[in-house]
């Protein structure tokens, strides 16, 4: 392949990619998290960052930016969804759609940077077949297109990540001063993209140096300071004491807490950083609520991301993906990041999407993609190749047939009921209520029973609902979402509903009935 | 495995194994399942032969039938009294209330069959490609749904599909060595062809044709007469042989048959003929005049949501792709597709018998169940095989090896997760809701009402509501039911099977039922409700 071809053959699938991801930005309404991300991100440009200090800000300025340069306003002192509703309804409602659209446009750099990424590392490591073979899979994985389309932190890091590591395998390799900014750069941006960086990024890093079995000294140190002046930059080079000291305390373990204590009394850069770092710290030891085959938990079960690496994944995808590690086990580099990052997933407390592992299919990414070539390479009969070739028209027409709804897509192996494995960002974000004001709109539902998690100010949007109380059955329209129903199995809140057949299915999360 | 065994008894010991796991899965299930809607009706006929006469229902040659009926009539069961073909199938059925038993015993006349049907393919297989291929093919026909479960129950279908592969293994002999031992022997088959089901009329002249291409030989008219004459006289015996006119046969209804299958300008001949012609085996006249009519007549059919009574022309493709297993359909695939490449012309001609079969079976009026088509597995069967042994052999990579490992999986374990529900099954381009496909015998025909029962038990259900495809008698278990009219809802349990459901929801009739949900399945093709 030359030069030309494989640049254009990356071009042309990360276009292909982008006008993807973009699909439902106008389709999905706001996701959970999507106005807090968005409202912290607006008032970067402000000057401070306090509201929901539980993400960095890297992903959030990048997607606000479009609103800061459109010249809306700040939001007035609210919560912080409300804040960030205040910008995404400002120029009324008739133009949510295309407000939201032009903040989730944002994300699609780093859709680009995961691309870039993906295409480098595999052009380093093999032939430019395989780097443009490993973009096409990076690229065609449904996880990828949907979290890439939101104003959400996960996209980010899914980038950044790889992004970190590709370049602390260049700086393994030969530490020149040029490859130790590029160290500390990536890694500044990973830390400011999501805080599970600090958790994937250490043990793979490990991984690495053991596997090279050298460090230079000088030049890690050099790294790591650029890396801290890019983080604390992305704090505005912020310098103050902590807001909540107690929160700093709480989160250190137990022989650690008087020292905590002293350093939540002093200034520090980027104390946003410090405080943000412990608030996900707490959370992880408080767990959340997740759910998997029908079990409800709160702190985290191990074999979570494991199965949704499974279910979220196109089979073929993992087909290769599992032949292209059985080829590479005498390079196990790439296929051994994935597992490293598996595994610090599945001790994790919070269970509330794939999403968290992000980052591991840009490796896999490679991974399967020297599978492909190396069968196309080495078949000797036309089985082995028709057999590659109808394995990709499964993977592309499979999710292709999903457009837009990459984010609540699962493979063949979870239907016909995907809820029952999970929910949550998997599945239902409140993603579709935009679609349930249209569905209202064109059977002229004048009043509706709703149970479900959504940022979006429904009434604006044609809904007139009242809320589902649990147990109490009722007649008409009654609208409820997935994690709902999925979450109400133990307390049989809504175990009445079952009796019923839903009239409709608006996308792929919300259950509409009508009860006579 | 080597292309070519040296050892028979591995062969033979192959087969017998992959036979007997097969007759086994199928045993399984004989006692599960309730009676079928044609089993009392076969069973009544087959009874009444081997009672010495075949009057109560002439729409199917007797051999399966009787095949069926030896356990009940060497028990010494009584003959039924009434002449109505399913009350008289139940009479026996619910005789001594051994309902279980005695349909589990007539059940295991078609084993036989089953194990001929295996036996007569990978024999014909072997005629055209390696004993490999042969073994192979046995082991894929005996993982096929639709075979495995017609195979479990009283009726013609599997016997057609047995049909199939003796004939022609019985042709390709005596093509090989036109003897008049073999010429006998063709005969004999074709005979047995005969009695197994009317199908085997228009499914075999066209494979018998593509065979003689194949094999670029033509038969003899001394030998054909010879196989014609034996064949003629074995169906006579199959029917007693009786000798009277039809009308003397079946007084009225044989006329009246013959009046209405018969082509306009022969009217006048068939209605005298159907009074004053004696001809040996009136009932197979009769039998096939029902059919013919039958056919013009069409049949209540349902396919994708539509009713029909004649039908579509791709009833049949759509219900073999949706029956059959995605992986062996993509063997079959690859394997046509050597055969294709080969340019080997008797092989060419297994692959033809298969599109034959099927394409005979698009012109039928009558669209009720994939059963109507079981014959052309076992060409297919054969021309999988060859695909999997080809994959195998050629396969310089792993990688190629290991898909056609993972089809396999897929294929066996697929199939095997469902036991014993084969009847009812379709493959995964169907779910979740194959009843949107199709129904009747593909999905419904009755065989869950046992389960039914037992459902009512567990629930402790006094009083049932049921629109369910049976001729089951629940009445006879204390389970009291009642039926219902369909547009109006009515409250407390009830049962309703996919057949009814479909049909009466693509005529609107079930609008108010699509609004709920089931409490439970029972089996794959009832729903039982609850409405307070």
């Amino acid at each position: 392949m030359s030069r030309i071809a494989y640049i254009a053959a990356i071009a042309a699938l990360t276009l292909l990619a982008v006008l993807r991801a973009a699909a439902p930005h106008e389709e999905y309404a706001a996701t959970l998290d999507e106005p807090i991300h968005l409202a912290a991100g607006f008032e970067w440009y402000d000057g401070h960052y306090t509201t929901d200090l539980t993400h960095p800000p890297l992903a959030r300025i990048v997607c606000a930016l479009p609103l800061r340069l459109a010249g809306l306003p700040s939001p007035k002192p609210a919560n912080m969804v409300d804040r960030g509703n205040q910008l995404l309804y400002h120029r009324g409602v008739e133009l949510y759609e295309e407000t939201l659209a032009s903040a989730r446009r944002g994300n699609l750099l780093f859709l680009i940077l995961g691309v870039v990424v993906v295409a480098l590392w595999a052009r380093r490591l093999f032939s430019r077949a395989v780097a443009v073979t490993a973009v096409a899979l990076y690229t065609a994985h449904p996880l990828i297109l949907g979290h890439a389309g939101l104003v959400t932190t996960d996209m980010a890091v899914a980038a950044t990540l790889p992004l970190a590591l590709f370049a602390l395998e260049l700086f393994l390799e030969r530490p020149s001063w040029r490859r130790t900014l590029f160290l500390g750069i990536a890694v500044g941006v990973g830390s400011l993209s999501k805080f599970t960086f600090f958790v994937y990024f250490p043990p793979c890093a490990l991984l690495l140096v053991l596997l090279r079995r050298k460090l230079p000294v000088k030049q890690t140190a050099a790294a790591i300071a650029i890396a801290l002046l890019v983080v604390w930059g992305g704090y505005r080079f912020h310098f103050a004491k902590v807001t909540d000291p107690n929160t700093i305390v709480f989160a250190a373990p137990k022989p650690l807490q008087p020292l905590a204590t002293r350093i939540a009394q002093l200034r520090l850069p980027a104390p946003e950083l410090i405080e943000g770092i412990a608030q996900v710290k707490l959370h992880d030891k408080l767990g959340h609520g997740g759910y998997l085959f029908g079990r409800e938990y709160t702190n985290g079960w191990w074999p979570y991301f494991a199965v949704l690496l499974f279910y979220k994944s196109p089979i073929p995808w993992l087909i290769f993906a599992a032949w292209g590690a059985a080829l590479l086990w005498r390079k196990p580099v790439l296929v051994l990041l994935p597992v490293v990052i598996l595994l610090v997933a599945s001790t994790s407390t919070i269970n509330i999407g794939v999403r968290h592992i992000l980052p591991l299919f840009a490796l896999l990414s490679i991974v399967a993609a020297y599978a492909v070539v190396d069968v196309w390479g080495k078949a000797r009969d036309a089985f082995s190749r028709v057999a590659v070739v109808a394995l990709l028209v499964w993977l592309a027409g499979g999710v292709a047939a999903a457009h837009p709804d990459y984010l609540p897509w699962f493979n063949e192996a979870a239907q016909p009921t995907p809820s029952r494995i999970t929910v949550d960002s998997n599945l239902d974000w409140g993603q579709d209520v935009l679609r349930l004001a249209k569905v209202v709109r064109d059977r002229r539902i004048e009043h509706l029973h709703v149970a479900f998690f959504t940022p979006v100010r429904i009434g604006g949007h044609g809904i007139n609902a009242t809320g589902l109380t649990p147990h109490v059955p009722v007649q008409g329209w009654v609208a409820i979402s997935e994690h709902q129903i999925r979450f109400a199995e133990d307390s049989g809140d809504y175990a009445w509903l079952s009796a019923y057949r839903p009239v409709q299915m608006v996308g792929e999360s919300i259950r509409l009935y009508h009860i006579p | 495995m080597r292309r070519d065994w040296d050892w028979d008894w591995k062969y033979v010991a192959a087969i017998a194994a992959l036979t007997i796991v097969a007759m086994v899965r199928v045993a399984s299930t004989h006692r599960v399942f309730s009676e079928v809607l044609d089993e009392p009706a076969h069973l009544a006929a087959g009874f009444e032969w081997l009672k010495g006469r075949y009057v109560i229902d002439a729409s199917h040659p007797p051999l399966a039938r009787i095949l069926g009926a030896i356990p009940l009539w060497l028990a010494d069961y009584p003959l039924p009294e009434t002449r109505e073909m399913v009350k008289a199938g139940n009479e026996l059925l619910y005789h001594g209330d051994r309902y279980l038993k005695t349909l589990a015993r007539a059940r295991m006349g078609n084993l036989l069959l089953f194990a001929v049907a295996i036996a007569a393919t990978v024999e014909w297989a072997r005629r055209a490609f390696s004993t490999t291929v042969a073994v192979v093919s046995a082991a894929l026909l005996t993982t096929l749904p639709p075979v495995l479960g017609h195979a479990g129950f009283i009726t013609t279908d599997l016997a057609a599909l047995a049909a199939i592969p003796v004939a022609l293994l019985a042709l390709d002999r005596y093509l090989e060595s036109r003897t008049r031992g073999r010429a006998a022997v063709l005969g004999v088959a074709l005979g047995f062809g005969l009695l197994t089901k009317f199908s085997f009329l228009v499914y075999f002249p066209p494979c018998a044709l593509l065979l003689a291409l194949g094999r670029r030989r033509r038969p003899e008219v001394k030998g054909i007469a010879l196989a014609l004459g034996v064949a003629a006289l074995l169906v006579w015996a199959g029917y007693r042989f009786d000798f009277r006119t039809p009308n003397a046969y079946h007084p009225h209804h044989a006329a009246h048959v013959f009046h209405v299958a018969a082509p306009k300008p022969l009217q006048q001949f068939a209605d005298w003929a159907a009074v004053n012609l004696p001809i040996p085996a009136p009932a197979l006249a009769v039998g096939l005049g029902m059919l013919q009519a039958h056919n013009q007549e069409g049949h209540n059919a349902y396919l994708f949501g539509e009713m029909r009574m004649n039908g579509w022309w791709y009833y049949f493709p759509v219900v073999f792709f949706y029956k059959t297993p995605l992986p062996y359909q993509l063997l079959a695939a690859w394997g046509a597709l050597l055969i294709v490449l080969s340019r080997d012309r008797l092989r060419l001609a297994y692959l033809l018998c298969a599109a034959a079969v099927m394409g005979v079976a698009m012109t039928s009026d009558i669209n009720i169940g994939i059963r109507h088509i079981l014959p052309l597995y076992a060409p297919l069967s054969i021309v999988a095989a060859y695909g999997v042994v080809e994959i195998w052999k050629r396969a310089r990579d792993a990688f190629g090896r290991t898909i056609l490992a993972a089809l396999l999986a897929w294929l066996f374990a697929g199939v095997a997760l469902d036991h014993p529900d084969y009847l009812a099954w379709f493959n995964e381009a169907a779910q979740p809701n194959p009843a949107h496909i199709a129904v009747d015998s593909n999905l419904d025909w009755g065989q869950d009402t046992l389960r039914l029962e037992k459902a009512v038990r567990e629930l402790k259900i006094d009083h049932i509501y049921v629109d369910v495809m049976t001729n089951m008698r629940l009445d006879k278990f204390g389970i009291p039911v009642e039926g219902f009219a369909p547009a109006v809802k009515p409250t407390g349990w009830v049962a309703v099977s996919e057949t009814p459901y479909t049909f009466h929801t693509a005529t609107g009739s079930y609008g108010w039922l699509s609004t709920y949900r089931p409490v439970r399945r029972i089996g794959d093709s009832i729903r039982l409700y609850y409405f307070p």
